[in-house]
C-alpha cells in the first residue's frame, strides 16, 4: 500500500464516518471508522505516521460538529497513533497474547480519555454510567476492528517504514 | 545546529506527537475564539454541502412516514385548536382585566437538521440556516415537541446546535406546578436530571418541565421533559429529578432557532 492509497482510504475512511455514523449510533453512542484507520495507518507507518493521521482526522472530526472541548479528538486520536505506533513490527517479537491485549488495551485507553474529558463530571457524580459508556463506546469500534480482521490481520500488517 | 536537527529528525514521532499535544490543548483553551469560530463556521459550510446527497436519500425516505405522522397531527391540532380558541379568548379577557403585559411571542426560524457530526459521542447537529437567515451564537434551539439545545457555531450558512445530549450542556429550568427551579442535564439516553430542587417541594410524576426563563439563551416556559422519577434520599441537600425529554433527539430533522433573546 503506497502513500496514494493511504490517502485515498484516509478519504474514504472520513467519508464513511461522515455517512455512515449517523445511521449507526446506539444509545448515542457511534463507532469511530477514524480511530479503525489510525490503527492501521500507524501499525503500518510508525508512530509518526499515527500521530500525522490521528491529529488531522481527529481535527477534521471535530470541524464536521462538536458541541463542546473542541480539540479533544486530534489530542486523542495522535496519542494514540504514536502509542499504537510504537508496536510496528512487534507482532514477530513480542508474544502474540502480549501484541495483541497491548493495542487493544491502547483502544480502551483512547476511549477512557476521550469519555473522561468529553463527559465531564460523570466519573464523579455516576462512576458506573462512566463505565458503561466507556466500555460500550470502546466495544463498539472495537467489534468492528474485529470484523476488519477478516479483510486484513492486524498481524499480518507489513511495517513500511 | 546541524546536531540538533538530526536529533529533531531522528526523534521525529516524538516531536511530532509533542507539537499534536501542544496544537490540541491551544484548541481546546481557545474553543471560543474569534478565528476558530470562522474556521468551524465555513468548514461546516463546505460538509453541510457534502452531506446534502444522504439529506436527500434520507429525506424521501422519512417523506411517507412524516406524512402519515403529519395527517394523524393535523387532526389533533384541529381539535386542539378549537379548544385552544376558547381558551386564548378567555385569557384575553382575564389579562386585560388583570392589565397584564401582552407577551410578545416568540420569533422562530425554521431550519433543517443536515448532519449530526461525527464524533463517537452525539452531542451536536448541523443546521442549514446561519447569519444569512440572522442566526447568532447562543440562541435557544427547539423542536416541535421541546426545546433540543443552543446554537454554539453559526456559519453563513449553516449552524453547530449543541444539544441537550451534550455532557456539558445546562438549562435552568422549573415544575409547571411548583415553579421549582433548577438545573437540567444529560444523564444517559433519553433521560435527564434536574438538580437542585429543594426537598420541601412536592412533584408529581409526569409533571412537566419548562425552561425556567433565568437565563440570556432559553425563554421561559418552553417545553423540556417530564418527571419520571424523584429521588430524595435523607442523606441529601437537594432532591434529584429523572425526567425524560419530549424530544426525540434520534430522529430529530427539522429544528427552529428562537431569536436571540439579546436582540430583540
Amino acid at each position: 500500500m503506497n502513500r496514494n492509497t493511504t490517502l485515498l482510504l484516509a478519504g474514504l475512511t472520513f467519508i464513511l464516518q461522515f455517512y455512515l455514523s449517523e445511521f449507526m449510533t446506539i444509545r448515542s453512542i457511534r463507532p469511530d471508522f477514524l480511530l479503525i484507520f489510525i490503527v492501521y495507518v500507524s501499525f503500518q507507518y510508525g508512530s509518526f505516521a499515527g500521530v500525522i493521521a490521528g491529529f488531522s482526522l481527529g481535527l477534521l472530526e471535530d470541524l464536521s460538529g462538536v458541541g463542546s472541548m473542541f480539540g479533544l479528538a486530534p489530542l486523542t486520536k495522535s496519542i494514540t497513533g504514536f502509542l499504537v505506533g510504537k508496536l510496528q513490527g512487534q507482532h514477530s517479537r513480542m508474544n502474540p497474547l502480549y501484541f495483541h491485549a497491548t493495542w487493544i488495551g491502547i483502544i480502551f485507553f483512547h476511549f477512557v480519555f476521550y469519555i473522561y474529558f468529553r463527559f465531564q463530571t460523570l466519573y464523579e457524580t455516576s462512576s458506573e454510567q462512566f463505565f458503561l459508556t466507556w466500555l460500550f463506546s470502546a466495544a463498539y469500534t472495537l467489534a468492528l476492528l474485529g470484523l476488519m480482521q477478516v479483510v486484513k490481520p492486524i498481524g499480518e500488517i507489513r511495517s513500511l517504514e | 545546529m546541524r546536531r540538533f536537527l538530526g536529533f529533531l529528525v531522528e526523534r521525529k514521532d516524538y516531536v511530532s506527537l509533542i507539537l499534536a499535544v501542544i496544537f490540541s490543548i491551544a484548541l481546546i483553551s481557545s474553543d471560543e475564539s474569534e478565528e476558530i469560530r470562522i474556521i468551524r463556521g465555513k468548514t461546516n459550510d463546505v460538509l453541510n454541502v457534502v452531506y446534502s446527497p444522504i439529506q436527500w436519500v434520507r429525506d424521501v425516505n422519512i417523506l411517507k412516514r412524516e406524512n402519515e405522522i403529519l395527517k394523524v397531527t393535523a387532526v389533533q391540532l384541529k381539535l386542539l385548536n378549537s379548544s385552544l380558541l376558547n381558551s386564548k379568548y378567555e385569557n384575553e379577557r382575564l389579562r386585560e382585566m388583570l392589565e397584564f403585559k401582552k407577551q410578545r411571542p416568540l420569533e422562530l426560524i425554521p431550519g433543517r437538521v443536515v448532519n449530526k457530526g461525527m464524533s463517537a459521542v452525539l452531542n451536536s447537529i448541523s443546521i442549514d440556516i446561519g447569519t444569512r437567515e440572522g442566526i447568532e451564537e447562543n440562541s435557544a434551539v427547539m423542536g416541535i415537541d421541546g426545546i433540543v439545545g443552543k446554537t454554539v457555531n453559526v456559519g453563513e450558512h449553516s449552524s453547530i446546535v449543541q444539544i441537550l445530549q451534550d455532557y456539558n450542556a445546562r438549562v435552568s429550568v422549573k415544575l409547571e406546578t411548583s415553579g421549582a427551579t433548577g438545573i437540567l442535564r444529560w444523564r444517559e439516553n433519553d433521560t435527564f436530571e434536574v438538580w437542585e430542587i429543594p426537598k420541601a417541594i412536592p412533584v408529581q410524576m409526569r409533571e412537566r418541565i419548562l425552561t425556567s426563563g433565568h437565563s440570556d439563551i432559553y425563554p421561559e416556559n418552553l417545553l423540556v421533559g417530564k418527571v419520571i422519577e424523584v429521588i430524595d434520599r435523607p442523606e441529601m441537600l437537594h432532591k434529584i429529578i429523572k425526567a425524560e425529554a419530549f424530544t426525540d433527539f434520534s430522529s430529530i430533522q427539522y429544528v427552529f432557532v428562537v431569536k436571540s433573546l439579546s436582540s430583540e
